[in-house]
């Protein structure tokens, strides 16, 4: 399974973020993306999301035919967590199972999915408006893979994280990765490097991967700095 | 201090010139036109910060001027060519204005700017702006005075010591602003001011009205020589107020709780819309999108059903006495047969105005679809449609209540009135009024999901639904001017109603699942 992107061109008013975009990301892994601020990540993730019109280009997923994404086999977490506030976070995800059902292969009790998550009884059962932003994250993060979408996109989703839940989530990506193709955007070099199995850089609108082959930590780094500068 | 005011007077000018160009781009044919540059554009500026500061002086001098216009003509109303009346009116006029209209803290977009990022001093920001509100009233005041004064021959001196009291009462009780914010919130002073202006509101129009009465010229002159002593009171307190700070962190953070950045003219709908309150201790035994929306509806229930049966109370309450006032005074019922028979066009406007579809939708967005719709889910075919399905039973039930109430009443006017040769009558006051408040439901449910104008910041980015709201309201306004049997107007209406439904629901249910998303 791959998500192919092809000649993405993105353009807001006369300013042209992405510039044409080539690139095939493939099942099994987690791909780093990073770019300088402004450079245009969440603009690709918006592009693929369908959040917001592109102007050349096309996004599609191969598995067995080449085709558009549907709706249930995408999921995106975004850096700010919109969750509904006024809804318990056992709610919420009851009505998004109910609303998911026939797109959610064995549908399991509420109780695994929050496991899982490690979101305890008490905390299920309050309002979402009185969750901390990170704990919204996480349920965020919950309603988003519950369905299990073939492609996950994260933008920035471990910056508000306390440590300890950073390594659970990791913990947890790495757990699911096999059969997804996850995307992860970050500024933070370490995390990337630490969590993904291959790192992208987006600078002046393009798409380039680095090569991670032979190359120690330290020279790795220097290699993404250097990517990042390019003027 | 000057420079603190130039500084802050730049800054309102451009959010005012930037939110000119903005509306600018906006409007659908305009958007293709303007340049992404257009901001930059040093003409474009010039003439944006034109329009601002022209507008400033045409507001001034227009409201100025209306305003003594209205008390020239109740004073002359209520005591004909006695100028005394004029005075007496305006006198307690500038203390309730003083009152509810003199704010030092003025907690606006701009002057957030200012005091929180470009950290002007807030206590010269306040005072500087302060005194060019006074200067602006002052010289409005005079000069919309004297002319108005001729008028009606107030002697000119009078009309300067009246600008002068005007000025200096605003002053005087100006401090009491800095007081208010001090305490808790929900201080007791906003309504203090309240009451004590309604009364002096009773003695202003009473007096004249009912025992033929004005204030001797000495009452006058006694408040006059108060206000200035007041005045040096109030001066010390403000200068040596300390607080400046943070009253307006306070003040912006109450404004941020709102947590919504539309346009001020929205603003009071707005605080009404964001509920932060949630009614927690509630549950629902549905399922789907009825369970999700029953749980909407339950836990905002201070802003939708409580609020719709508030305004029914009210309704019911002037229905009432309508049908008492029909029953009581036999000579009433000529005039109020011909309004039930002839003017049902009245009640569009009036259906339309309090049809609380647009404080609903608009509540719907702030607490709910603003954070749904950035999950892919909610915005697939089934969920869109299967979530609007609810809220258009629950806007038609929740606007029914009121409706219903007039429904009935004014077949029960006609009945009582003197009633109608064609009992058909009857029957189609009862439903056009009900088919209008079902129209105006699904119209502005139908409006939100097709051109949903909110972006992430919940402000409005559709220039069209803007237009579309502007296109209503005028419809709706220039319906009263139609004046044909209610038999007639009625029954149109009913079929042009049941039409546009129609077709509203048709083009929800097929575009709606393309237009309902978060604006860019």
């Amino acid at each position: 399974m791959k998500l192919i992107i092809k000649d993405l061109h993105k353009k807001y008013e006369d300013n042209e973020v992405l510039k044409g975009i080539n690139f095939e990301f493939k099942e099994g892994k987690i791909y780093g993306l990073l770019g300088r601020n402004g450079a245009g990540k969440t603009t690709l993730f918006n592009c693929i999301n369908e959040d917001t019109e592109i102007n050349n280009g096309e996004i599609l997923l191969e598995d067995e035919e080449t085709r558009k994404l549907k709706e249930n086999e995408l999921g995106y977490v975004v850096s700010t967590p919109n969750v509904p506030e006024f809804l318990t976070a056992k709610e919420f995800l009851k009505f998004f199972i109910e609303v998911n059902k026939e797109d959610i292969k064995d549908i399991k009790e509420l109780d695994e999915y929050f496991d899982f998550m490690k979101i305890n009884k008490a905390d299920q059962n309050k309002l979402l408006k009185d969750y901390s932003h990170g704990m919204k994250n996480k349920v965020q993060m919950l309603v988003n893979i519950v369905s299990n979408p073939k492609v996950l996109l994260l933008d920035e989703p471990l910056t508000s994280l306390d440590v300890v839940m950073q390594e659970e989530m990791k913990d947890m990506l790495k757990s699911i990765k096999k059969d997804h193709i996850i995307i992860f955007s970050t500024h933070i070099l370490e995390l990337a490097l630490d969590l993904c199995d291959e790192i992208v850089v987006l600078n002046k609108g393009v798409l380039e991967q680095i090569d991670k082959s032979d190359l120690k930590n330290e020279e790795l780094k220097n290699r993404i700095i250097d990517a990042l500068k390019e003027e | 201090m000057l420079k603190t005011f130039i500084t802050s007077y730049k800054v309102r000018t451009t959010y005012r010139a930037n939110s000119i160009i903005y509306a600018l781009k906006n409007v659908p044919i305009l958007k293709r036109i303007i340049p992404y540059n257009f901001y930059s554009d040093s003409g474009v500026k010039f003439l944006a910060n034109f329009m601002s500061v022209t507008g400033e002086i045409a507001s001034t001098f227009l409201t100025k001027i209306l305003y003594l216009i209205i008390v020239a003509v109740i004073s002359d109303t209520l005591m004909p060519e006695n100028y005394m009346a004029y005075v007496h009116i305006l006198v307690l006029f500038s203390i309730i204005g003083a009152l509810i209209n003199n704010k030092i803290i003025n907690p606006s977009k701009d002057a957030k700017y200012c005091i929180l990022y470009i950290k002007i001093n807030p206590r010269e920001y306040s005072l500087s702006n302060y005194i060019f509100f006074l200067i602006k009233s002052f010289v409005g005041m005079l000069v919309c005075g004297l002319i108005v004064g001729s008028f009606i021959k107030v002697p000119v001196y009078l009309t300067i010591l009246l600008t002068i009291f005007n000025l200096f009462i605003k002053v005087a009780l100006a401090y009491l602003d800095l007081t208010d914010l001090k305490k808790p919130k929900g201080s007791v002073n906003a309504i203090v001011n309240i009451v004590v202006s309604m009364i002096l509101l009773a003695i202003a129009i009473l007096l004249p009205a009912v025992l033929d009465l004005t204030m001797p010229i000495i009452i006058f002159y006694i408040l006059f020589a108060l206000s200035i002593l007041l005045s040096v009171y109030s001066v010390h307190r403000i200068i040596n107020y300390k607080d400046y700070l943070k009253l307006y962190k306070r003040t912006f953070i109450e404004m941020e709780e709102l947590e919504v950045s539309l346009d001020d003219s929205n603003y009071n709908n707005i605080k009404v819309v964001k509920e932060t309150k949630l009614e927690e201790n509630v549950t629902s035994n549905k399922a789907g999108y009825a369970f999700f929306h029953d749980l909407f509806v339950k836990r905002h229930s201070k802003i939708l059903t409580k609020a719709i049966k508030k305004q029914s109370i009210v309704i019911l309450s002037v229905c009432v006495l309508t049908l008492l006032v029909v029953i009581l005074f036999p000579q009433t019922h000529s005039f109020l047969n011909n309004i039930t028979m002839k003017y049902l066009s009245y009640f569009v406007f009036l259906m339309y105005l309090l049809n609380r579809g647009t404080v609903l939708t608009q509540a719907m967005f702030v607490n709910c679809d603003h954070s749904l719709l950035t999950y892919r889910f909610y915005r697939k075919k089934d969920v869109i449609l299967g979530v609007f399905k609810e809220r258009l039973k629950t806007l038609v039930y929740l606007n029914l209540y009121p409706a219903l109430i007039i429904a009935v009443t004014l077949p029960l006017i006609l009945l009582l009135s003197g009633g109608t040769n064609n009992p058909l009558n009857y029957l189609v006051l009862f439903i056009s009024i009900i088919s209008m408040s079902i129209f105006f439901s699904v119209h502005n449910l139908v409006m939100y999901y097709l051109l949903q104008p909110y972006n992430i910041n919940t402000e409005i980015k559709s220039g069209t639904y803007k237009i579309m709201q502007g296109i209503t309201y005028l419809v709706c306004y220039y319906m009263v001017q139609i004046e044909v049997p209610t038999f007639v107007f009625g029954a149109s209406l009913v079929v042009f109603n049941i039409i546009y439904i129609a077709l509203a629901l048709i083009l929800a249910y097929t575009k709606a699942p393309k237009t309902f998303k978060i604006r860019e």
